[in-house]
């Protein structure tokens, strides 16, 4: 909101003007940090899950992975900052100056934001940005937490199926946007997931670790919940 | 703590098509365990 305060000299009277103005939560959360995982239920401020200050990795992780093992993507690297923005920040500071459109209020496709967003970052990119082309490819990954509430608010202490599905699909999300799918449309375009099969053959759990998919690491042959 | 990456590659296997703008996505996991 944009408030500008002038005073009329004939009525001296205060007059108040108000506007929209675009704003990003992510300009201000950023300033915070290090980020959260939200552990539990119990929900976490939203700011507190959006911090970016500190190490690019979370506390503790010790993956290996630094902040050049991310790929550039419209100039910019594909991190957990960028991916970021995807949710809560500008366009511009996620995929760059040809997203700048979508800075002034038009609206596209987001990522969802914490605790439902899981991309940490994208480390390959094939095919032109907004190309819109058959055969684009993008590698992206997630590192998965010992304690979230996914694991928690599940009874079995598995990662939910529903959870696996957005790892799969929040990435696909992002290469659509990449494509360009929303550039030179005059309509503000949304994403609807139509069908697909995903079978899942372990469940996983972090007490267990990583499993392959065989039958003696430790998992029922049920599927994942 | 980091327990595992997973890794998740994603391709555009076909579209758009007809005026809608309908992509087709292929995925394929993988993981890995911190160092």
């Amino acid at each position: 909101m944009l408030a500008s305060w002038t005073r009329e000299r004939t009525s001296n009277l205060a007059k108040i003007e108000r506007g929209c103005v675009p704003g990003w939560p992510l300009e201000y959360w950023r300033q915070l940090g290090p980020p959260m995982i939200q552990p539990s239920g119990q929900p976490v401020p939203l700011p507190a899950l959006g911090g970016l200050r500190g190490p690019d990795r979370l506390p503790g992780l010790e993956t290996g992975r630094g902040p050049d093992h991310a790929a550039l993507a419209g100039g910019i690297r594909q991190d957990c900052a960028a991916l970021l923005s995807y949710a809560w920040g500008r366009f511009s500071t996620a995929i760059g100056p040809l997203f700048a459109d979508f800075d002034q209020g038009r609206r596209a496709p987001r990522l969802p934001g914490p605790p439902y967003h899981f991309m940490t970052r994208v480390i390959a990119v094939d095919g032109p940005l907004g190309g819109m082309q058959e055969g684009s490819t993008v590698t992206a990954e997630y590192d998965v937490p010992d304690q979230a509430w996914c694991f928690e608010q599940n009874a079995s202490g598995a990662m939910p199926f529903a959870v696996l599905m957005e790892i799969a699909l929040q990435p696909c999300g992002w290469l659509a946007m990449y494509a360009g799918s929303v550039l030179g449309s005059p309509a503000d375009l949304v994403f609807r997931n139509l069908d697909g099969t995903g079978p899942s053959r372990v469940r996983y759990r972090p007490a267990l670790g990583p499993c392959a998919p065989a039958p003696n690491c430790g998992t029922s042959p049920r599927p994942a919940e | 703590m980091i327990i595992e990456t997973f890794a998740v590659e994603c391709s555009v296997a076909g579209g758009p098509a007809d005026g809608v703008r309908i992509f087709a996505m292929d995925t394929a996991f993988g993981s890995s365990r911190p160092p």
